[in-house]
């Protein structure tokens, strides 16, 4: 295996991003429901990191973050991390096309991930209900997607305004 | 731009099959896969030990802070109830001192020979040595002037003026009062008033007349407003003026003018 692809930075970025997701869903998940609608942060940087990184990296973090969840249904240890590697993988396919792309779009990447996440990890994990599949989705799922996106919208225009003062003070002007 | 471009979407799909990413992904499946399928218990048991490296910490952490902020509450509520606490304790220490207070008086107004009616202090006259007070009895509970006050220690003063629920009383040591007053062991005459404060001076006893530091004080009632017998004070110092026919005596007061509470005036 090439050197290059155990990139000690990369592994050191993702193990610090799933650190965010372990002292989230320990201290702050709570603080951040609203009436039962939860901000689905591991999901985000997921997607975050797919956009960014690409499939492989994707994939990785998406199998790392699933587990990670899973340990709260330990009967359906695997699930969430199949889910999740095959997200990750999906979101980080369309890395190139659809990085540059507006931040709306990255939204509502975010908001199709979460509904395919929840979609398909109710439906397996309730034996294929698709009654309550639905159920959960169209009580949960909606509302938790739409506040996922919008916190993820914001949170990538604010990144884009930090990038364009860096870029700005980086280019001297000249008189 | 559309969201899913089509011929985007077909050049990405070629590429699924290919390249390092697809065998990063299939690996991961595979495991997930693998872990699913384990039997719940092996599942039950993997799940406790990666909780117990990851999560377990930062839940000690969170439950750790909730409980400082518990005991944190818990003090305030306690601090406030102590605080609440003592000022009862204090109130109900100062009611019952209140309550010996007025036992003693209900012993001595039982015993005495006067018609007696207890009233209290409302105010002092501001001032270093407030000459008088106030009281909280007036014409409508039958005070007229001049009525003698006394406590249970001794004389306090007389009423100087009569208001409808209030009087005011002056005090033995203002420069106003004047008292008939005899020496309880020899029987010399004098007249107690006020030339410095706090302490009294009996007056108009002359060089020759038999009075020694230590002898009591009582009214003589010979000035109609005082009943005789009510004590006002110990002689504590005796001297001679020069040129003076008269003795300076100096009295201490039974009545400790600066803690007066509960007063008792007598009818006549």
């Amino acid at each position: 295996m090439p050197v290059r692809y155990l990139n000690l930075s990369r592994i050191v970025n993702i193990i610090l991003l799933l650190l965010v997701v372990v002292v989230y869903q320990s201290l702050f998940s709570e603080l951040l429901t609203i009436r039962q609608i939860k901000l689905d942060l591991p999901l985000l940087i997921l997607v975050y990191v797919g956009l960014t990184r690409g499939p492989a990296s994707g994939a990785l973090f998406g199998f790392l973050v699933g587990l990670l969840l899973d340990l709260f249904n330990p009967s359906f240890l695997g699930l969430g991390a199949l889910i999740k590697t095959s997200l990750g993988y999906l979101v980080g396919s369309f890395k190139d096309t659809l990085f540059l792309e507006s931040n709306v779009s990255k939204g509502g990447v975010i908001f199709l991930s979460l509904a395919l996440n929840d979609f398909f990890f109710y439906l397996f994990s309730s034996g294929l209900n698709l009654s309550y599949t639905f159920f959960v989705f169209l009580n949960y799922t909606l509302l938790s997607g739409i506040y996922t996106a919008l916190a993820g919208f914001v949170f990538l225009w604010y990144l884009q305004i930090r990038k364009a003062q860096s870029l700005a003070n980086s280019y001297p002007t000249k008189l | 731009m559309p969201f899913f471009p089509l011929d985007i979407l077909t050049q990405r799909m070629g590429l699924l099959v290919k390249g390092k990413s697809s065998a990063t992904f299939l690996i991961l499946s595979v495991l997930s896969l693998i872990l699913l399928i384990l039997p719940v218990k092996m599942k039950k048991n993997i799940s406790e030990g990666i909780f117990s490296f990851t999560y377990r910490p930062f839940y000690s952490l969170s439950n750790r802070i909730g409980e400082l902020h518990q005991v944190y509450q818990n003090n305030r509520i306690l601090i406030e109830k102590v605080t609440r606490l003592t000022l009862e304790n204090t109130r109900l220490k100062e009611k019952g001192l209140e309550n010996e207070r007025l036992k003693k008086m209900l012993d001595f107004k039982s015993q005495s020979s006067f018609k007696l009616i207890p009233a209290e202090v409302i105010s002092a006259e501001p001032g270093r040595f407030p000459g008088s007070i106030l009281i909280n009895l007036g014409e409508k509970d039958g005070v007229k002037k001049n009525m003698a006050v006394i406590n249970i220690n001794g004389v306090v003063g007389k009423v100087s003026e009569v208001l409808v629920g209030s009087s005011v009383v002056q005090l033995l040591f203002h420069p106003n009062c004047r008292v008939a007053a005899f020496d309880q062991r020899s029987r010399v005459q004098g007249i107690v008033k006020s030339k410095e404060g706090i302490i009294l001076d009996l007056d108009n006893v002359p060089l020759e007349e038999d009075v020694k530091p230590g002898d009591e004080i009582y009214t003589s009632g010979l000035g109609e407003i005082f009943p005789a017998g009510l004590q006002i004070g110990r002689v504590i110092i005796i001297s001679r003026e020069n040129n003076s026919v008269f003795k300076t005596i100096k009295i201490k007061p039974a009545v400790d003018f600066f803690s007066l509470e509960e007063l008792f005036l007598i009818k006549p």
